[in-house]
């Protein structure tokens, strides 16, 4: 069982890998971006592209893996080209148009763009409804201009093991049984490192253990890599169960709490026990980052 | 003689070989065990608080809202009250696919014990409070079919004593200065248009006494509860470590869908906790009815319930703002909840068909079988019902799944 688990996840991750580079291959822009400075991307392995009149930069990670057929995600960071220095794009109108080239086709249900500062807009419910050609057509306005930008993807494939709400489930059938434990190795902890390693996050939850199916608040402390406790920062948080493919049923909020570094999650809620995922985004000044964690509710 | 041998034989080979194919029926694992106590009747807790309704425990109050709740003259024919389509005998719903009021609407009447326990009432969570709910079947044409006003001269009537003990004196006016028509509609210009004539601080109390009708409504259906079911008693048993007793509860076909349930055809990703549902809404893929209207469910009722004169934040709520949580962070993904309906609870399921939100199907069998196949077509991605991830069950495992859900049959209370 679990060598075949295995086996699936090392197919998996070699058709990621292949998607990414045709992802960027097919798009005719390359990594090596020279001079300018927006034009680096952020993620290692992330698509990267520039809009059509070079406004702007956009930097895809698709958070599900390789785009599928069935409901994606993914995170796009927007840069424009200010006098030489690069800026983040802030209040953007950013729409995102999944479309079939090859059948003049797009989907019936509209990806869902949120802002979430420092350039960074989130993108849930990017449907391909079906195998083949795809690409993803960002239309962005801002007061930088308005531009386009296409992302292409060669060979959207079918993933069985993605269905679910949101397409995030990442739904493993060999392991997933009840869904109640994260997968071997998981790591756990309440306090991690942020993606692009700027802060040091950990959270504790006011009410012991867990509850479920309650409202309750999280305290969330962050602090930079010296260890020094960052306020201001602007944080967004969602999360997910992976094995069963839902968000959370609240939309909790994050607000500065009374201690420098202190942060306030109010409006948690998880409405089953098991393995959840809770993501935050951070912005402070300009930078971005984003850091996620793992926990077993029970 | 050899024949009641054989026979003997046969029945003794035949119970063997059922236990054969369940050698493990009655075993479970700490995990396991964890997730039956969490289905446990006594996991349950107390009711918990109704912050925007200060009369929730009131037991003046739920006497009250007992007398109205079985009172016909609330309505417009004389002959519908809220226990026409919540019957006591029957679950607290009724019988009929849809709800039949003064005429057949588009949903099923939603059985209402442990009601008190969720955030989000009606099929689309439009209402977030027991209270509220209680005030919309009144004004809608389909169901009571009579206004605020007329509430009002009802109560007057008819609850004089009761009502002004508990909340303060009736507003005084006529029949002849306020028609009895007037309430705020969308769907009649010419109600509305009466209802806009009314000076607006003669509206705010007017409200408050529906808004009233609906808090005393409540307090008697928050006393509407679930009473332990055969499955309780076996899980207890199973924290008890009582082994010998389980074969004793459960045969081991229930137990062998019980361990469906919460396993492999994931029946406990929505229906979870003790009440079995985890409040939340989601898209199945159920059709319409045919000749119904598509139903966009969830996704309309988030501006409603924000919007709602009557919700928790409203002026006739008695919740402090901070007190309004659900409301506070409730998710407006609009994109998400489209044709999503409420999970409903599955205590007491085999005794109240129909089932669905338009009681699309007539026994749990169907039920089950438009899961297995709906399972089936997610898998070759044929169905767009996104939220449906049962794994592959046979038609055996249906009728084990079914067995089982029969254990969650128990009793209803409420206040006498």
């Amino acid at each position: 069982m679990k060598s075949y688990s295995r086996m699936l996840a090392l197919f998996l991750m070699a058709i990621g890998s292949l998607a990414l580079v045709t992802g960027c291959q097919t798009t005719g822009t390359s990594h090596h971006h020279g001079g300018k400075s927006h034009l680096k991307p952020h993620y290692e392995g992330s698509l990267f592209t520039l809009s059509k009149n070079k406004t702007y930069s956009v930097e895809m990670r698709l958070k599900d893996g390789p785009l599928r057929v069935g409901r994606n995600r993914a995170d796009i960071i927007i840069h424009a080209d200010d006098q030489g220095k690069s800026r983040d794009v802030e209040k953007a109108r950013v729409t995102i148009t999944p479309w079939m080239p090859m059948h003049n086709h797009g989907v019936p249900i509209d990806p869902v763009v949120q802002e979430r500062g420092g350039g960074l807009y989130t993108i849930d419910n990017i449907d391909a409804i079906m195998e083949g050609l795809w690409e993803l057509r960002i239309a962005i306005s801002s007061k930088y201009g308005d531009d386009t930008a296409v992302f292409e993807f060669e060979d959207v494939k079918k993933d069985h093991a993605k269905t679910g709400h949101q397409g995030h489930a990442h739904m493993d059938k060999m392991s997933m049984k009840d869904g109640l434990n994260a997968p071997e190795g998981t790591d756990l902890s309440a306090k991690k490192m942020s993606i692009r390693h700027l802060y040091s996050l950990s959270y504790e939850s006011l009410v012991s253990p867990m509850p479920i199916n309650r409202i309750h608040t999280w305290k969330l402390m962050i602090k930079d890599r010296q260890g020094v406790p960052v306020s201001g920062a602007l944080v967004k948080i969602d999360g997910d169960m992976p094995a069963h493919g839902h968000g959370l049923p609240t939309r909790p909020e994050v607000s500065a709490g009374d201690k420098p570094g202190l942060y306030l999650v109010e409006g948690m809620k998880f409405n089953m026990p098991g393995h959840w995922v809770i993501n935050f985004y951070l912005t402070k000044g300009k930078e971005t980052d984003t850091v996620s964690f793992d926990l077993e509710v029970r | 003689m050899r024949k009641v041998f054989f026979g003997i034989l046969f029945l003794y080979m035949t119970a063997q070989f059922s236990w054969a194919m369940h050698p493990n029926a009655h075993h479970w694992t700490e995990k396991e065990i964890q997730l039956l106590k969490s289905l446990w009747i006594r996991s349950l807790g107390p009711l918990p608080d109704s912050p925007s309704n200060k009369w929730a425990d009131n037991h003046e109050a739920a006497a009250l809202g007992k007398k109205l709740f079985f009172d016909k003259r609330l309505s417009a024919n004389g002959k519908v009250a809220c226990a026409t389509c919540h019957m006591p005998d029957y679950n607290f719903t009724d019988a009929l696919p849809v709800a039949h009021g003064l005429e057949d609407t588009t949903r099923r009447s939603m059985p209402m014990a442990g009601m008190a326990y969720s955030p989000w009432l009606f099929w689309d969570g439009r209402a977030d409070s027991l209270w509220a709910q209680a005030l919309g079947p009144f004004e809608n044409p389909l169901e009571h079919g009579i206004s605020r006003v007329k509430c009002l001269y009802i109560i007057r009537d008819h609850y004089r004593f009761d009502y002004e003990t508990l909340f303060g004196e009736i507003p005084r006016f006529s029949e002849d200065q306020v028609s009895p028509l007037a309430r705020p509609a969308a769907d009649n210009p010419k109600v509305d248009a009466l209802w806009k004539d009314i000076p607006q601080p003669l509206q705010i109390k007017i409200n408050r006494l529906f808004s009233n009708i609906g808090k005393a409504i409540a307090a008697y259906g928050r006393t509407i509860q679930y009473g332990p079911s055969k499955f309780d008693r076996y899980v207890k048993a199973v924290i008890e470590e009582k082994s010998d007793k389980l074969p004793e509860i459960f045969t081991s076909d229930e137990a062998v869908g019980l361990r469906l349930f919460i396993g492999k055809a994931q029946c406990i990703n929505c229906h979870n906790g003790p009440l079995l549902t985890n409040n939340d809404f989601h898209d199945v893929g159920v059709p319409q009815p045919k000749g119904f209207a598509p139903d966009r469910g969830r996704a309309p009722a988030i501006a409603m319930v924000r919007s709602s004169e009557f919700n928790c934040l409203g002026p006739y709520s008695d919740a402090k703002p901070s007190e309004c949580q659900e409301l506070r962070f409730m998710d407006t993904n609009i994109a998400k909840y489209e044709k999503a309906f409420k999970t409903p609870s599955l205590r007491n399921v085999g005794q109240r068909p129909p089932y669905m939100h338009a009681g699309q199907f007539m026994t749990l069998t169907e039920v089950l079988q438009f899961y297995q196949k709906a399972a089936k077509e997610t898998r070759n991605e044929t169905s767009n019902s996104l939220e449906i991830i049962h794994g592959e069950i046979s038609d055996k495992e249906i009728r084990l799944l079914e067995t089982f859900l029969n254990t969650l049959n128990g009793s209803v209370v409420s206040a006498q």
